[in-house]
């Protein structure tokens, strides 16, 4: 399928209305409001022309400091303070889409992609991590490869480079494993000495 | 701030040391073992705690980060060519790949096209890359499973390899190869030869290696049936390279979305039909011929001619213009100082690295640093599904798992 048949297969089941298309350098980037997300990405898997079965990566953008030069210059505000941008692969027609989101500074927050995707578990925390967005009902949003006392988001432009944390204490860990074990039905309790 | 996961409310740490898990079904005490950060079989700094009924593993909750270098956070700090050198840490047994990765991103949003010769140079080297980390991959996952001799016959030959690429660039892990355009360094004279003496001795190397483990009682006891993921999850899980056609799903991008040319070659895919161990390990074997395949045919190819593309945008000039001419030496000052102008915008591209797809994620301000790179490592989202994939094994069998699927810390944890 062709970007352009894409582009249409999409707008005729959505309709124009908040699904920006961009084609830069050849690859399709759709842009959607964040109340439509999970209804576009459900739609893109399970579609048989579009059949999308992996969601490849979820990225964070901040555009704190973004300043475009050249032909598309554009002034980023509060309200498009944040970028997620989804990357989805279809293994059966070898076809890719990137779908994006953009969030405002105050309480960035999306839901949770993990009941259609299982690679959306650890995306999201990573994004939750680095870039502090929330993405509600997540069965796990815990930091991931920052340590899980450390303080700020890394990856935001406003963290400054040579912020130095000094974070010796172990992760207990038992938290995550006890989740493991319910969601694997065992049943266990503590007990004390 | 840390969410709480469990709707269970912990005792503190320091009481939690002291307590015990009980499962209730049986009264049985879980045993509580961690392993790692730096157990030898976890082959770079990762945590896993598990617990144990007896040998077996009830469940698991994995720990990684301890060799986060904040690798996207500094490539903003600096020039688009000052990011290469970062991604020869990324996956270090085969940081080319990693190299021409991303320069190929790069390339694709300056709508260069490089020359053939680094073109084919790149797929020599890819495959190589390719080879020798399956050989560091099987090589470590059989000794895991006590079988060290099949390590030395794979590092003699991955020993020949570095002698090679140390002979082409002048490093042997850190390679930084590959330059933005094209490459830094034509290849010496007589690397053909030395790169098909190296494919003879690694062919014989592989059969010695496989005539070890084929027919072997305990090798295959203890990989086949060990750690399934089906077709679905390993699709809804996003794995990519041989894991997921261990799986068997015929899916490689050298085939499927084709780059740098690969559609002109022949060579098949290797898939597996269960997803287990034996698969995984078994696809990264029967790969190893195919990418040997590619390589005699590319070095057929290679046919002199230059090896960086004559583009003022992005290639350093000659020195001796440097010093004698005016444009020249702007052109120096301007690549070193305010870097390659990258036109503003968003990309992604992907290669076909050893562990599966290797992705850069790219926004362009329009000026010469990167705003933001994001990294796609392909063993992340493999390792995302661990848990789940050494659940009821064994605790010895775990360990092969982790091998099999190829964990490099560095790309893991960027």
């Amino acid at each position: 399928m062709t970007i352009e048949e894409m582009c249409d297969a999409l707008r005729a089941k959505f309709g124009a209305d908040g699904l920006t298309p961009d084609t830069r350098f050849g690859d399709l980037t759709i842009t959607v409001r964040k109340d439509r997300l999970l209804d576009i990405v459900a739609t893109l898997r399970n579609d048989p022309t579009l059949a999308f079965d992996q969601l490849l990566d979820v990225v964070a953008v901040d555009n704190l400091k973004r300043q475009p030069q050249g032909t598309d210059a554009h002034e980023y505000d509060e309200d498009e303070r944040f970028e997620v941008i989804y990357i989805f692969n279809s293994t059966s027609h070898s076809h890719r889409i990137r779908i994006k989101v953009i969030l405002p500074e105050d309480q960035p927050a999306l839901p949770t992609m993990v009941g259609l995707y299982k690679s959306a578990n650890w995306g999201e925390r990573e994004v939750y991590d680095l870039m502090g967005i929330h993405f509600t009902d997540h069965p796990n949003l815990k930091r991931i490869l920052t340590h899980y006392k450390f303080e700020g988001h890394a990856l935001r432009k406003d963290y400054p480079v040579d912020r130095e944390q000094w974070l010796d204490e172990t992760e207990p860990l038992i938290d995550e494993l006890l989740l493991q074990l319910k969601q694997s039905q065992v049943e266990v309790r503590l007990e004390g000495p | 701030m840390t969410t709480s996961t469990a709707d269970v409310v912990l005792p503190p740490v320091d009481e939690l040391k002291h307590m015990t898990l009980v499962r209730v079904e049986d009264d049985e005490e879980l045993m509580l073992v961690n392993l790692g950060p730096a157990h030898p079989a976890t082959h770079g700094t990762l945590r896993i705690l598990a617990a144990l009924s007896g040998e077996k593993i009830i469940a698991s909750a994995v720990e990684i980060g301890y060799l986060h270098r904040g690798f996207e956070k500094m490539v903003e700090q600096g020039t688009y060519m000052q990011v290469i050198p970062y991604t020869d840490r990324l996956n270090y047994n085969s940081a080319l790949m990693n190299n021409h990765g991303y320069c190929k991103a790069v390339e694709r949003m300056m709508e260069v096209t490089i020359p053939d010769r680094a073109r084919v140079m790149r797929i020599i080297l890819s495959e190589m890359s390719r080879i020798i980390d399956h050989l560091i991959c099987l090589g470590a996952a059989l000794v895991d499973l006590g079988a060290l001799t099949n390590f030395w016959y794979f590092f003699n030959s991955r020993e020949h390899v570095y002698t090679i690429i140390e002979k082409v660039c002048g490093a042997r892990l850190t390679t930084s190869h590959s330059r933005i355009g094209g490459l830094m360094r034509d290849a010496y004279d007589g690397f053909e030869d030395d790169v098909i003496e190296w494919l003879d001795g690694m062919e014989k190397a592989r059969e010695e290696v496989l005539g070890l483990i084929l027919n072997n009682r305990i090798f295959i006891d203890r990989t086949r049936g060990i750690s399934i993921v089906d077709r679905e999850s390993a699709l809804s899980y996003g794995y990519t390279g041989p894991c997921l056609r261990a799986s068997g799903v015929a899916y490689d991008l050298r085939k499927a979305q084709p780059y740098d040319g690969y559609e002109a070659f022949d060579f098949d895919i290797p898939i597996g039909s269960n997803g287990d161990n034996y698969d995984r390990l078994m696809v990264r074997f029967e790969e190893i011929p195919e990418s040997a395949k590619i390589m005699r045919q590319a070095i057929d190819q290679l046919k002199p001619g230059p090896i960086i593309v004559d583009d003022a945008r992005v290639r350093f000039p000659k020195k001796q213009d440097v010093y004698f001419k005016i444009e020249s030496m702007v052109n120096q000052f301007e690549l070193v100082f305010k870097g390659i102008q990258v036109p503003a915008g968003e990309i992604y591209d992907f290669t076909e690295a050893a562990n599966g797809e290797l992705g850069f994620y790219i926004v362009s301000d329009g000026s010469g640093r990167p705003y933001r790179i994001k990294v796609r490592p392909p063993c992340y989202y493999i390792f995302g599904n661990y848990t789940e994939m050494v659940e009821n094994q064994l605790i010895a069998d775990a360990m092969t798992t982790l091998g099999t699927v190829n964990i490099i810390a560095g790309e893991l944890d960027r």
